[in-house]
């Protein structure tokens, strides 16, 4: 029997991976329209909430046996019956979800790198890519996270150090007293972000033994960490306004980056770093999404049966395909849906269920 | 002393002169001789293989002490034969007739006892051969300067004599049965993993002894599937460099007739130092290694890069040099994509053919191609200079890789990342990387990934259960 | 199978290479570069002019100008003046607006930059004074002074001069966005008062002519040289100013080293906002006209003559804002950073901010490279 774990290292560097590509689109975009120029201090704020969330993560999965990750707690906690019913609506969720992050993904590349370019092509793509990770042990994608979140984190602090001098700091201070009130509506879109990383949870049923709570915790702080340096960087390159106009600021941003005499513009190698993030996200919500379609088909069990990660593929590549037409959907879907069901589910729903299973827990005795 | 008893108790052995005549028929090399053991004494029949065996030990190591003994009975004979009667330095008594062909196919001399049904098998290997020369690939500096050679023998000599130590063990295997290629597996005891061993042996066990002719076809059975462009193994020819792997818990096999030492598992990051590396200075050795791996990037994604920066994302190239390169490029009729591809091409048949020919028509040759893929191909515009470029610097990129092994499949990754540039820009790059990424991960060998430490696994990590290749 | 799959995926990548769809990709020899894109009004639409930079070797370049309703319409028209396939706007160095463009208002400029995948936005943003875009851009049939060579030049020298600064696209954009006003660098096709500097036959001539004052996105004016290192001074942009300095004897000619400015608003019950500008200039001779600066009592009289005429440009940069009623300094950001905040409603109404000011030069002239006393002429008996 193979043995298909992760360590506690390379579950770290997953999370922190596959939060890279939702942190950019609220990081400032969708948090600096709730809180203007007061975003950076939102992003100030979700620094001790991204512990606290990790913390809480970890606590959740700790007393998790071999092979139990999210779902099985679910199951555990709610009743097979329940519990199967909830793991289909969070396999659909992650259906869902990974159709609009295939669509986002492409409609990214478009905008910023291959304008009259077909997004169709960037889907297909990057849905082969995930296909083949979902197929295979969860195991390989851990490794791959190994190595392409230091790589992208390298990145992003080259970038960071770039684009410094561009700064003012008149864009970002002084706060107004309005300015700090939609801090808040701020960390909430900052926080649906990091919701993404909590959702891996269902994936710690193929993580080695032993506690998470550091490994959520340092995950989630990092990125955290990456989106307080994107809310200062651009909005102080731009100012909230112009943020705000922007689909994807971090783009325009590294537009004007040069390196004298070797490149004179560095956006479309930055913004093809994007593929590992993709990559890493995509495979991710595969191989959770196969997981919890296959527990509530079947109920706990061995890792799910290559038709279920095709099925799961395709419906992907169809919601990516029909979800929306326009750039413009595109944006509705994600600050009308995909951001709140995030938020919803993690810090509502997830919060529902574990209380529902200590109230049975505590019924039983 | 040697026991006669035992003998008398058990059945009569299976070897016969018309068996072992009848198996090595139609072996003209085969000498048989019929000789007394002193006046009067037991007839022996005595077989050997002409040019494996030393002439002189026969004679004087086997011939004549059995003559000086005088024994009468086959008996006799078997009994001071076995107590050091016959001077070879090692007797193996032989049952069977398969086991006695391949003791004389391994250089032994073997004197028969027809009444008894056996064989006394006396090692009497010639010694020509190649001697021990400076490696010719991994060429030292300031570190010992001793290859590996053809035979097995020497070989583990060398690794012996680095490490005299008994923790060292050799576990020995006839690959494709007795009498085909003998392969040795070689470890320190309490530093490779019981486990790591067990499942190589079982590999070694499953080989096919007559297709071990090359490197090649011996990595190929030692590597766990699936069987990938992707190095899995070290391979050196430097027995320094081999008794260090062993030392750091890999196993190590030697097979006779190959003059390289196979290290088991190895990983891609390994592949990038070189024994050369412990001579020096830390700092400078990690140097070193960090520009063999920047050198390996270049050789792997420059050329994709060029093409995709020229096709997809001009904007990256600076004025000055996106001006000469369009100016170069105006009359030049090939996409792209069409140059890059035929320069690599191109390198590739010069390299081949450069390796193919003797040394004097094979500067040739590299002359040759030097004026007609260089100059006279940017005069005539079938090529712009900077793609000759380009391409020069990926293919001293792959030259700098210690392994050849990871340098030719660089050479074949990086058709592959062109074709990718040309369809999809940096996104197709990025893809095909991922998709190379994906597959390196995927490879493990006795356990342990291909990308091992890089990948995060912890260390010692033993292989899956049943896994045995 | 997976080897299958491989080798269908790395040849359906064959058929994709270079042939511009689903993914668009261009050969490098299909391409036009252009490196200074110049815009002007025509009717009720645009005109937009552009140049394609120095070529190697001293050879013509391209200079082309075509209308449109709007810009993107007027650069899809300009594509038909190119003999190559594309024009390829991604290495664009200079954005020229004319003045009647930038009197209607900047904003359809900034967002095409703003939008556009190809153009970068920290390229300069120029403003040409009493004369049309398309002028300077197209109008220069010498190599040696083609507009991108011509406007490479005039940067570097305003800037190390410090007679005005070259605010990018960016600069402008968020300037506007924060405070509604924004400064651009003028140039004129010919020295203001009609001389024609020698620049040889057939060459178009480019100076620096102070900033144009942007508000609201429309042009509201323009600063001549001394506002113009006014506000440099008070934004602290000021590079190597020379400032002549009268003497009984003569002239000393200073440069200056350095300059800081602090702007600290203060609430005086009396006055209301109180803008104080604290100026501290370094400067050293670079040349004495019948004037010995090494003579005693001299130095400190240059110095305060040198503080006067500081104070004198930064009032004037003040004022200008003033009258324009546009907040190019961004005072009224400052105010709320420092002092509080503004009056209520002024914050809403825009433009320049309701303070008074006091600005205090201390200036001091540090060197004279060596050389204290007048240089003789010859024959005349040298100074002690």
């Amino acid at each position: 029997m193979r043995e298909d774990r992760l360590t506690r290292r390379q579950l770290g560097a997953l999370l922190w991976g596959i939060m890279v590509s939702p942190m950019i689109r609220q990081a400032p975009g969708g948090a600096v329209t709730a809180a203007g120029r007061g975003v950076w201090l939102s992003a100030l704020l979700s620094l001790p909430a991204a512990a606290l969330l990790g913390v809480l993560m970890g606590a959740l999965l700790a007393s998790r046996s071999p092979g139990e990750g999210l779902g099985e707690r679910l199951c555990r906690d709610l009743g097979p019956g329940a519990g199967r019913i909830a793991a289909g609506l969070w396999a659909v969720w992650f259906v869902f979800y990974g159709g609009f992050v295939l669509r986002a993904g492409a409609d990214r590349f478009v905008s910023a790198v291959y304008p009259e370019s077909e997004p169709w092509v960037f889907m297909g793509v990057m849905l082969a890519l995930a296909l083949m990770a979902g197929l295979g042990r969860l195991r390989v994608l851990g490794r791959c996270a190994m190595l392409v979140s230091p790589a992208l984190g390298l990145v992003f602090v080259l970038v960071f150090l770039s684009c410094g001098k561009n700064m003012d700091s008149a864009n970002l201070l002084p706060l107004t007293s309005r300015d700090a009130a939609g801090a808040l509506s701020g960390l909430l879109r900052l926080m649906s972000a990091l919701a993404v990383g909590a959702e891996a949870g269902f994936l710690a049923g193929k993580t080695e033994p032993g506690r998470l709570h550091g490994t959520f915790a340092a995950a989630f702080l990092g990125q955290a960490a990456l989106g307080l340096a994107l809310c200062v960087t651009t909005v102080g390159t731009f100012g909230p306004a112009m943020t705000e106009r922007m689909n994807y600021p971090f783009f325009v941003m590294i537009r004007s980056i040069r390196i004298p005499n070797l490149l004179e513009r560095v956006e479309a190698l930055v913004a093809a770093q994007w593929v590992a993030a993709d990559f890493l996200l995509l495979s991710a919500l595969l191989h959770s999404a196969s997981g919890a379609a296959a527990l509530a088909l079947r109920g706990p069990g061995p890792s799910p049966r290559p038709a279920v990660v095709w099925g799961c593929a395709a419906l992907m590549g169809l919601w990516g395909w029909l979800c929306a037409p326009t750039a413009l959907d595109l944006g509705r879907l994600g600050v009308g849906v995909v951001a709140p069901g995030h938020a919803a589910l993690v810090f509502a729903v997830l919060p529902v269920c574990v209380l529902i299973g200590r109230l049975r827990r505590r019924g039983r005795g | 002393m040697f026991d006669l008893k035992d003998q008398r108790t058990t059945p009569k052995g299976e070897v016969t002169l018309s068996g072992l005549e009848g198996r090595f028929a139609g072996c003209g090399d085969l000498i048989r001789r019929t000789l007394r053991c002193g006046k009067g004494g037991a007839a022996v029949e005595a077989l050997w293989l002409d040019g494996l065996t030393e002439a002189r030990s026969i004679s004087e190591d086997v011939i004549r002490p059995l003559y000086a003994l005088g024994c009468r009975s086959e008996t006799a004979l078997l009994a001071a034969a076995m107590d050091g009667g016959v001077y070879s330095g090692s007797v193996r008594l032989r049952r069977r007739e398969d086991e006695t062909a391949a003791d004389l196919c391994a250089g032994c001399a073997a004197l028969l006892l027809p009444k008894l049904g056996l064989a006394l098998c006396f090692e009497v290997r010639s010694q020509a051969g190649r001697g021990v020369e400076a490696p010719m690939v991994e060429k030292s500096v300031l570190g010992a300067r001793d290859s590996f050679t053809e035979t097995l023998r020497t070989n583990t000599a060398l690794v012996r004599r680095r490490l005299p130590v008994p923790a060292l063990k050799l576990w020995e295997q006839s690959a494709g049965g007795p009498g085909g290629v003998r392969v040795d597996l070689l470890y320190v005891e309490g530093v490779a993993p019981p486990d790591r061993v067990a499942a190589l042996q079982a590999r070694l066990r499953a080989l096919n002894g007559p297709s071990l002719t090359s490197p090649g076809a011996l990595e190929r059975q030692l590597a766990a599937p699936p069987r990938s462009l992707v190095p899995q193994t070290l391979h050196t020819e430097r027995p320094d460099r081999f008794a260090r792997g062993l030392l750091q818990g890999k196993v190590g096999v030697l097979c006779d007739g190959l003059p390289v030492g196979f290290l088991l598992p190895g990983s891609l990051p390994e592949m990038l130092c070189t024994q050369e590396d412990r001579a020096r200075h830390a700092p400078v050795a990690a140097a070193l290694t960090a520009l063999r791996a920047l050198a390996l990037l270049i050789a792997l994604l420059l050329p994709a890069a060029y093409v995709a920066a020229a096709m997809y994302h001009q904007e990256m190239i600076p004025v000055k040099l996106l001006t000469s390169v369009i100016r170069a490029k105006e009359e030049v009729p090939f996409s792209t994509a069409a140059e890059v591809l035929g320069m690599l091409l191109s390198f590739e048949l010069l390299q081949e053919a450069g390796i193919r020919l003797p040394d004097p028509v094979g500067q040739t040759v590299s002359v040759i191609g030097a004026l007609i893929v260089g100059q006279s191909a940017v005069e005539a515009k079938v090529l712009s200079p900077i793609v000759i470029i380009v391409v020069a610097m990926a293919g001293i990129g792959t030259y700098t890789q210690p392994s050849q092994e990871l340098g030719a499949a660089v050479r074949l990754w990086r058709f592959a990342l062109v074709l990718c540039a040309a369809a999809l820009g940096l996104f197709g790059v990025m893809a095909g990387l991922m998709a190379l990424l994906w597959r390196l991960c995927d490879t493990e060998n006795l356990g342990v990934c291909c990308l091992w430490p890089l990948c995060g696994d912890r260390p010692g990590r033993s292989p899956e259960k049943g896994a045995s290749g | 199978m997976k080897r299958a799959i491989i080798i269908i995926c790395i040849a359906g990548m064959l058929p994709l290479e270079g042939c511009g769809w689903p993914v668009h990709s261009r050969e490098v020899e299909q391409l036009q570069l252009i490196q200074t894109l110049g815009c002007d009004v025509r009717g009720d639409g645009v005109t937009v002019s552009a140049s394609s930079g120095p070529q190697p070797g001293g050879g013509e370049g391209v200079r082309l100008a075509a209308g449109g309703e709007s810009i993107p319409a007027a650069i899809r028209n300009l594509q038909h003046w190119s003999a190559r396939e594309e024009l390829f706007f991604s290495h664009v160095r200079y954005a020229v607006l004319g003045e009647d463009a930038a009197r209607r208002g900047a904003g359809p400029l900034l967002d095409y930059f703003e939008r556009s995948t190809q153009t970068p936005m920290n390229l300069p943003l120029l403003v040409v004074r009493g004369g049309t875009a398309r002028e300077l851009v197209t109008a220069s049939e010498d190599p040696d002074y083609e507009a991108t060579v011509l406007l490479a030049s005039l940067q570097r020298d305003t800037e190390r001069m410090g007679t005005a600064h070259c605010f990018s696209v960016l600069d402008v954009a968020r300037r506007l966005s924060r405070s509604g006003a924004a400064l651009c660098c003028a140039v004129a096709a010919r020295e203001p008062g009609g001389n024609v500097p020698s620049a040889g036959e057939g060459a178009l001539p480019v100076v620096e002519a102070g900033y144009a004052v942007l508000r609201e996105g429309r042009l509201a004016g323009f600063l001549n040289a001394d506002e113009s290192l006014g506000t440099d001074l008070l934004l602290g942009l000021a590079g190597a100013a020379r400032y002549v300095l009268p003497r009984d004897e003569g002239t000393v000619t200073v440069e200056l080293r350095s300059a800081e400015a602090a702007l600290t608003p203060r609430w005086d019950p009396d006055t209301g906002i109180v803008l104080d500008a604290e100026l501290q200039v370094r400067a050293g001779v670079i040349h004495s006209d019948g004037a010995d600066p090494g003579a005693d009592g001299v130095l400190p009289e240059l110095e305060q003559a040198l503080a006067r005429a500081v104070q004198l440009q930064a009032e004037a940069a003040l004022e200008a804002s003033r009258t324009l009623e546009a907040d190019f300094l961004e005072l009224a950001a400052l105010t709320e950073r420092k002092a509080g905040g503004l009056p209520r409603g002024a914050r809403a109404a825009g433009g320049f901010p309701p303070l008074t000011w006091q600005v205090r030069v201390q200036a001091s002239v540090e060197r004279s490279y060596d050389v204290y006393g007048a240089v003789p002429i010859a024959g005349e008996e040298a100074a002690p």
